[in-house]
Order: C-alpha cells, then structure tokens, then sequence
C-alpha cells in the first residue's frame, strides 16, 4: 500500500516537466559514472557516446509522457458527474506506463545497450495509445490494484529488454541454430493445444483464457530465418527462370501443410493468414525473387476459396464482411457499430470520453482501433497509421542495415508479422476486410499479443545492435 | 497526498474545466506531431551505413504503405462520408444507441398528401429528432394512414413508405458536385440541420379520411385508384395502429393484426368479384355462350358437394322453391351472379384459359407500389392457385372466386381499373412524382367496354343496387366470399362515373357477410366523397 501510494504521488507531485528531467538524470548519472573509463579507451572508434546515442529516445519518451500525462487528466476530466472523486489509484495506469519507460530508458543505459532507440520511442508512442484507450475503457481492475492483468504492460517491458539485453552483441545468431527446435516446439504447442484447449468464441485457448499459439509468431519467424539462411544458396539459386528449386523447399512445403492443418483445426484462421504473409515475403527477401509474390497470390485466392466453400466458420464471417446490413443485428452489428462510432467521432473525434466505444462488443481489445476512431477522429486514426508506418519502415532499415543475412531475415520477420498484424487488424475493423479476431500491437489488451509484440521488438533491437 | 487530489478535482468539477480541456487537447495534438517530426528527423540516425539496400524490402514497405493507404480512404468512406451509404446511415438511425451521432440529427422530409398536407413531419428537440405523424389537430388522425406511411421509429425501426422511401427522405440522393460540397461543408463545421427531401403523395386526406371513418371498428380495407394514372387516392386497412405511441402500441400486443396492412398483403377469396376475371376470359375466348342453370347446381363430379347459385339457398331459407336461372348468357349471369354459370363457364375455358384470364389482371405479380433505387414497397402476389390438369372441381371454385383462390383487396382494385381504362393494366402509384406506368393491355377495348356494361347492369338492376343512387351512374360487382373463418368476406369492386371512368374502387371488409351489405356501403361513401372533391367531373 504504501509503495503504491508513493508511486502516483512521485509521478503527479512534481510536474510533468520535472518528472522527466529526473527520469533522464538518474539513470544517466548512474551510467555516466561506468561509462567514463570505457569512453577514452573505445572513444576513437565509437564517434557517439552512449547518452548521445540513446538522447533521441530520451526525448521521445519525453513527450510521450507529457502527452499520455495530458491525456489521462483529459479522460479524468471527462468522467460523468457522479463519478467518485479521482483518487491515487486512477494514476495506476499513467504510472506503470511512465515506470517502463523509466526502467526500460534507464537499463539500456546503464547497459551501454546500442539497440535501436527511435524503435523504442515508437513503441512508447503505441504503448502510450495503448494505455490511453485502455483507460478509457476501463480495463484496469482499480478495485485489486495487484491484479497481474494491470502491469501487462511493465511485464512486456521487462521481458522486452531482458531479451534485448541477452541477446545482444550478435548473441542473437545463437537463434540460428534452435531453428529446427523451434519448428517442433510450433507444432508441439499447437498439437498440445488442440488437446486440452477449450473452444471460445470459434477459437483455441489454453486453461486460463491465454493463447500460448500467439508464441508461433516469433518461433516461425526463427524457424524461417535459420532455414533460408541455411539455403540461401539454393533459394537464390537462378537455374531455373520461373520455378522455384522443388527440391530444397520440400520440407518447407511438408512443413507449411502440417502447420496448416492444425491452424484449420484450430479455426485460427488470422495466425494463419499471418504465418503465411511472413513466410512469403521471407522467401521473397531471402531469393530477391519476385515468382514468391505471385505463387504466394495464386495461393492465397486458392485458399480463401476453399475457406469460403468448406468452413462455414469461415464462411460466416465471410457473410458478415461482404454484406453485413442482411444481418444487421446479428452477423454485422460489431463491424456496423465500430463503423457508427467512427461516423459519430468524424474528422475531430468526439473528445477523451465523450462517445461511447462501450458499444461495439469486445472494443478494448479486437476494436480497439473503432475507439480511437470514435474518440480522436479520422485525424487520430491517421496518425497512429503513421506511427505504425514509421515503425514498419525503421523496422525494415534495420533489417536492411544488419550484416548477416540470418539477423536481417530474422528483424524482416518479426517486423512483417507486426506489420500484416495491424493491417488484418485495422482493415477488419473498417471493414476493408473480414474480421479475424487479431489484436493491435502495443494497443490493445490482450496478455499473450502484448507480451509476444514486447519480446518480438526485444529481438529486434537486439539484431539492430549488430554484432558489435 | 490528499491536498493534491482535492485540488485536482476542484479543477476537475470546475465550470472552466471544459476551457481548459479544450487548451490541452490542442496541446496533445501539438505534442503529438513533436513526436512523429522528432522520429522523422532520426529517420535515419543510428543505423549505420546502409549501402546495400536491396530492392525486395522497398518493395514489401512500398506495399505496406500502400495497403495502409488504401485503408485509410476506405475508412474516411465510411468516417466522413457515411451519409453517402443510406444502408449505413439507415443502420445507424434505427441501431445506433449514440446520442451525438449526426445520424440522429438528420431531419426526415415531410409526407404530405397531394394537396400539400402534412401527414408525417419531423420535430426537432435538442440533438434528437423525433417524428410525428398527425393530421388536423389531433393525434389520433397519425392512424388514418399509418400503414401505407407506416413509422420511423429508432426502437422498432421503419415500415412502409417511411421504409421504403427512407434514403429520399434522408436526403440520401447526393446527385450534384454542389451538394457533395455542401455535405463536406457540413462534415467539417459537424453542422446539424442536415435536412432531407419530402415525399409528395398521391393520397387524398378527405378521401382517405373516409375510408378511415367508414372502416373504423372494422376489419378490412378500402382502396380508391385513378384507373388511367394508378394514383391511389385513397389506401387504408383497419384495424389501424397510432404511429405516435409505438411504445405502447407494440407492448399491447397485435389483436387483429394492427400491422397487417390489408389492402396490400392480406390475402383473401375473392369470391363473386372474380366472375369480372372470368367473364373478361370467356370474351377474350370468344366463349359468350348460353348456358343451363337449373336450380339444383352443378358438380364436375358425384364425390364433390354441388355448386349452386344463392337464389337456391334463399328459397331454401324461406321454405320456397326456385326453378334455376334456366338457360342465360354472360350479361344476365353476371347481373345475377350466377355461380352454377361460372363455375360451367370456367370448366368449359380450361386450365390454360384461365390462368393467362389471370395473369392479364396481374395475378403472381408483385406489384411496386413505390420504387427507388435503393427500396421498392411492394403489394403481394395474389397467387393464382397451381392445379392439377385433372382437378376440375378445383377449376370451377376458382371460377366463383372460392377454392384456393386468395387476392389482395389491391389486386382486385386494379381488376376494376383495368375495365374501367378501356382493358389497359396500370400500375398502382403512391409517389405523385413517379411516372404512371402501364403493365401492360389485360383485354382489348372493346370487351371492356361489353364488360363495363355488363357491371353497370349489376348496378342498375342485379346485386348493386344500393348503389344506384348516389346522383351519378357508376359500375361496379358484388362479392360474398365464403371461407374457414367465420362469417363471408364481403366485397365490392367498381368504377364510376360510368360514362367516362375517373376513379375505381375495392372494399373487403372481413367476415362482413354480403358484400352489398358491407363493402357496397364503404364504396358509396367513397364515390360520393371524390364526386363533392370534384375528382369524378361534373
């Protein structure tokens, strides 16, 4: 009680200003006494220091802050009349957020970490959405603030820079050999999965509500990296002008059908579309080879056909998606009721808690995007599309400026599966395309994605680290 | 601690907070920008050199960018310029539970009668609009139309012609640039008085008024029609229901099916009224022949009970006797509403015969009353029943209008149209904007002028006397449909004035007993109504 009690008050007594001041001087302090020594030995072939380098981050985090500082008195401002007076435990939000920055700024300092710091700044940015619009929508059990369901988000943090800081300094190509394992384990998870799970909602889940599958997103993406790069040879191999070398995409190809089977099983038809998007676009930046894209277009319409004729899962939502209004109250009211919200929010929004998200089922997590829409306007929804566009293009430089091909495969990976998760997500929501029950990375809650989002941009910065 | 929360709500609670909130908004969306510029800035910093930029990964981001794009301006189709989806708004109007949602404030366009009137207009209170449906003074008056109108209601959603008609009647028929720009006007200022068109109908309030009154307390339906334009003057069916109170109209359950709008979808025997259908096919066959109708009736089979004419049950009620009809042609069979002479008449045209007699009339066609793009309100189909090649008796029921034969009281009325046009089939019409249009010629001029004889005779010396003296000459047929539920169904079907045809009419009141008794009374009303309105000439 009494550290909980101190938290908010260190966030809120001093201003948001001086908060952040303090948040960038004591962990510099810290690391500038380590830092001295190592600076005149490596200080020729290093040009930036470690407080320069990460500096951009620092100011990112700044304004973030400030910012989700500014939105959370706006949603508390925003709270109808009769609403019990704002207390310490409404800041618990605001404060696990400012928190993770704190710690997740200060460690990597502390540790001379070089991974990316603009990447980071982003994620605080979506993080600090995240938290916003969870806020709003009450998703923070403020009755039992030790309920673990509140610091997912200092969870992912953590786990983000534990795995940053372990597989740091091209420790990360230790990945490339557990491709294999990593292979099995998919499959272990999602056989072991499909037997003692219990059916929810047309999907999986494991006992307690969690879906360990969403961990296929980084096991796949090791497994597809450690296998192109072990045959990159071969796949950029030019013998043939339009076929691809049978051969050695073989046990891929096995591969590929057992893991589709068992996400056809599993009805978990938006992992797959996922899985399948990476696994494309990795052989494509593995061979430089455009036949991928159109074997991976002649694939996909084949595939949503028999989807469309032999699922009638699929098929409803199918149903639902092309002509919501035959089924208005049914079928089409979730995709017509987050459309309504966002007509009511319009160009501006209709303000920090002035609408009602409340109305679209499941809004905090699958809908989040329709809240945003709803309450910060077309303009809000632009700009967080920008800051994920912004993400994804870094995302793709670092892959991109990585040395081995193993560590920009696996970033590529990781960031497409980012990427083709937020377009299934935001298209579904504005109806460009069916719905697949896919969260918003960094945004919305929901304990596994969260988590495999955090540890999948942890990778990430440790591969843009380099293997210095 | 505390200090601080308390000074925080005081600034919370205050009357200014609003400003304030206002400021950091704008403040929020300048911190905002700093943050995407400051990242744009380092777009580049820390990664090194990056010599080897290989194609692929531009041309995944320039699809990523792409993909984003596009569902961006699919978004904006739906955020900003939602009213150019009517499903959409009409979703949001009868589903959305938000009370800002601009749906909620457009303003529904009046329905006005032919003259003008106001039958149904929107109110403005606040942010919401509510609709009301009344004419004169009271509200009760909302229930003369309310089911060729039917309601708009954002619990039980629409019907009728505020259903059918509800993308006009939004406004949601942007045609012009100029429009397209006012509306973007609109979105950007979020203004409100976002107003639709108004629905001018055929219908006249006096004369549907008489309908009303005349079928109050009643089951049935009283249609008026212009038989060369198919402008409906009148269309109303009973028992009504107040569009004004759904709430508690809707909770009171449906004694009588309130909702049930008789004169378009209730199906019912046609009975004698038929015998017009018949008689336009025997003409059109060149079938005017002589017939015996002896008293004890006839039967296409010893199994079946025997068709006899209601001069025989009358005779058999007072403990007389009477000798039959002997042998009659058309004209005195129809006068007298022979059944025997029919149900032979039907038997002798056949199967084929009679179902083109009654598909020329419009039988299995779903008439539109009203279209639009975006909805038709349709009557429906009266059902030519299906037979067997070798049922017979099935035939000659049909011929008297009874058997499985049901019809619409509409499709009746445009029976009496098409006689009364000279045999042209005119599509009926609610919307006085919308074009009359002709289905097509049900029989050749003149066997309908024959025809309109032999129904002016029914009027001036058969079954329709009581309609003889109104102070013009009129046309018309009896009905007394027998069926399952009771008491005959009473009917009555004509035109007038007879001498150059303005106006045709159908009654059915439901388990009326004799339709000269019942629907003839509700008919004459009508016709003199229309004749003071000046709507039947001189």
């Amino acid at each position: 009680m009494a550290a909980k009690k101190k938290a908010p008050g260190k966030s809120r007594k001093k201003a948001p200003a001086k908060k952040a001041s303090g948040k960038r001087k004591s962990p510099a302090k810290k690391a500038s006494g380590k830092r001295k020594p190592t600076r005149k030995k490596s200080g020729t072939t290093k040009p930036v220091g470690i407080r320069d380098f990460r500096r951009v981050e620092g100011r990112l985090f700044l304004w973030c802050s400030l910012s989700v500082v500014i939105g959370t008195l706006l949603l508390l401002g925003a709270r109808p009349a009769d609403a019990p007076p704002v207390q310490a435990v409404h800041f618990l939000p605001l404060v696990a957020y400012l928190g993770s920055l704190l710690f997740l700024h200060g460690v990597f300092l502390l540790f001379r970490f070089r991974g990316d710091p603009v990447l980071t700044g982003l994620m605080a940015f979506l993080a600090g959405t995240g938290v916003l619009a969870q806020t709003r929508m009450n998703t923070f059990n403020l009755e039992q603030v030790l309920d673990p369901g509140n610091f997912m988000l200092p969870a992912g943090v953590v786990l983000m820079v534990l795995t940053a800081l372990l597989l740091r300094k091209g420790r990360y190509l230790l990945l490339k050999p557990m491709a294999g394992l990593s292979a099995l384990g998919a499959i272990g998870i999602m056989g072991l999965l499909l037997a003692i799970g219990t059916r929810y909602r047309g999907a999986i889940f494991a006992p307690g509500g969690m879906t360990p599958s969403e961990i296929l997103k980084i096991l796949i993406v090791i497994f597809l990296a450690g296998f192109l790069t072990r045959e990159i040879k071969s796949i950029r191999d030019r013998s043939h002008p339009v076929l691809p070398p049978f051969r050695v995409l073989f046990p891929l190809a096995f591969y590929w059908g057992l893991l589709t089977v068992l996400l056809v099983l599993q009805r978990d038809l938006g992992l797959f579309v996922i899985l399948s998007t990476v696994l494309v676009l990795m052989l494509f930046l593995a061979s430089g080879r455009w036949q991928y894209l159109v074997y991976a277009g002649l694939a996909a319409g084949a595939f949503a056909f028999l989807t469309f004729h032999f699922l009638d899962h699929g098929q409803r939502r199918l149903l639902a998606w092309q002509d919501p209004f035959s089924d208005p109250a049914g079928g089409g009211w979730q995709v017509l009721q987050a459309l309504s919200g966002m007509y009511a929010g319009g160009l501006w929004g209709t303000g920090f808690g002035a609408g009602n998200p409340g109305q679209v089922p499941i809004a905090a997590s699958d809908f989040v995007y329709a809240v945003i829409g709803e309450e910060m306007g077309f303009v809000g929804c632009v700009v967080v599309v920008v800051a994920y566009l912004f993400f994804f293009v870094r995302g793709y430089r670092i892959s991109r400026a990585v040395g081995d091909p193993f560590g920009s495969l696996l970033a590529a990976g990781l960031v497409t599966v980012l990427a083709v998760q937020t377009f299934l997500n935001i298209a579904g929501v504005t109806k460009l395309v069916p719905v697949t029950g896919i969260t918003l990375p960094f945004i919305s809650q929901g304990g596994s994605s969260l988590i495999t989002s955090f540890v999948s941009l942890g990778i990430l910065l440790a591969v843009s680290q380099g293997r210095k | 601690m505390t200090p601080i929360f308390e000074i925080l709500n005081t600034i919370l609670s205050h009357p200014s907070w609003p400003h304030l909130a206002l400021g950091l908004r704008i403040l929020l969306g300048v911190m905002v920008v700093r943050v995407l510029w400051l990242v744009f800035r380092h777009r580049l910093s820390g990664l090194g050199k990056h010599a080897k930029a290989p194609f692929t990964s531009g041309v995944i981001l320039a699809m990523f960018v792409g993909l984003f794009s596009i569902v961006l301006v699919h978004q904006a189709s739906w955020q900003l310029f939602g009213l150019s989806r009517p499903k959409f708004v009409a979703f949001m109007q009868k589903y959305d539970r938000r009370q800002f949602n601009p749906a909620h404030s457009i303003s529904r366009g009046k329905i006005l009668d032919r003259k003008q009137r106001v039958i149904a207009y929107s109110l403005k209170k606040g942010e919401r609009v509510t609709r009301h449906y009344r004419l004169g003074a009271r509200r009760e008056e909302g229930e003369m139309c309310c089911h060729i109108v039917g309601y708009a209601h954002p619990r039980f959603g629409m019907a009728g012609l505020e259903g059918a008609a509800h993308v006009k009647l939004i406004g949601g028929g942007l045609n012009s640039l100029k429009e397209w720009q006012s509306l973007g006007r609109k979105i950007i200022h979020r203004a409100d008085a976002i107003e639709g068109e108004d629905l001018v109908l055929t219908l006249d309030i006096d004369l549907q008024n008489v309908a009303y009154r005349a079928l109050k307390g009643r089951r049935g339906a009283a249609i008026l029609m212009d038989v060369s334009d198919g402008a409906l003057l009148a269309i109303a069916s009973a028992p009504t229901f107040n569009p004004n109170r759904m709430a508690s109209e809707m909770s009171a359950g449906e004694p009588g099916s309130p909702y049930l709008n008789r004169a378009t979808q209730g199906l019912y025997p046609p009975g004698s009224t038929y015998k017009v259908v018949v008689a336009a096919g025997a003409l059109a066959q060149g079938l005017n022949r002589v017939i015996d109708c002896p008293a004890e009736g006839y039967t296409t089979s010893a199994i079946y009970p025997r068709i006899r004419d209601h001069e025989y049950y009358q005779a058999q009620r007072s403990g007389g006797t009477w000798n039959g009809h002997g042998a009659i042609d058309l004209t005195p069979a129809l006068v007298k509403s022979s059944n025997v002479y029919f149900a032979k008449l039907g038997v002798a045209l056949g199967h084929p015969a009679m179902l083109s007699a009654a598909e020329a009339f419009g039988l299995n066609d779903a008439v539109p009353i009203y279209a639009s793009a975006a909805d038709t309100l349709r009557a429906a189909p009266s059902p030519y029943p299906d037979l067997n090649t070798d049922d017979l008796y099935g035939l000659a029921q049909v011929s008297i209008g009874q058997g499985r034969l049901v019809v619409t009281p509409l499709q009746m009325c445009m029976v009496a149209a098409a006689i009364a046009n000279d045999g042209v089939l005119v599509q009926p019409r609610i919307d006085r904007d919308q074009a009359t249009k002709t289905i097509r010629r049900s029989m050749s001029v003149g066997h309908a002028q024959a025809l309109g004889v032999m129904m002016r005779k029914v009027v001036s010396e058969g079954t329709a006397r009581r309609m003889a003296d109104i102070g013009f000459l009129s046309a018309g047929k009896t009905g007394t449909a027998q069926n399952p539920h009771g008491e005959a169904h009473g009917w009555y079907i004509g035109f007038a004035p007879y001498e150059h045809p303005v106006v045709a009419v159908c009654v059915l009141i439901e388990n009326g007993g004799f339709g000269s008794s019942s629907a003839l009374p509700v008919a004459r009303d009508l016709f003199k109504e229309a004749h003071r309105l000046g709507y039947l000439g001189e």
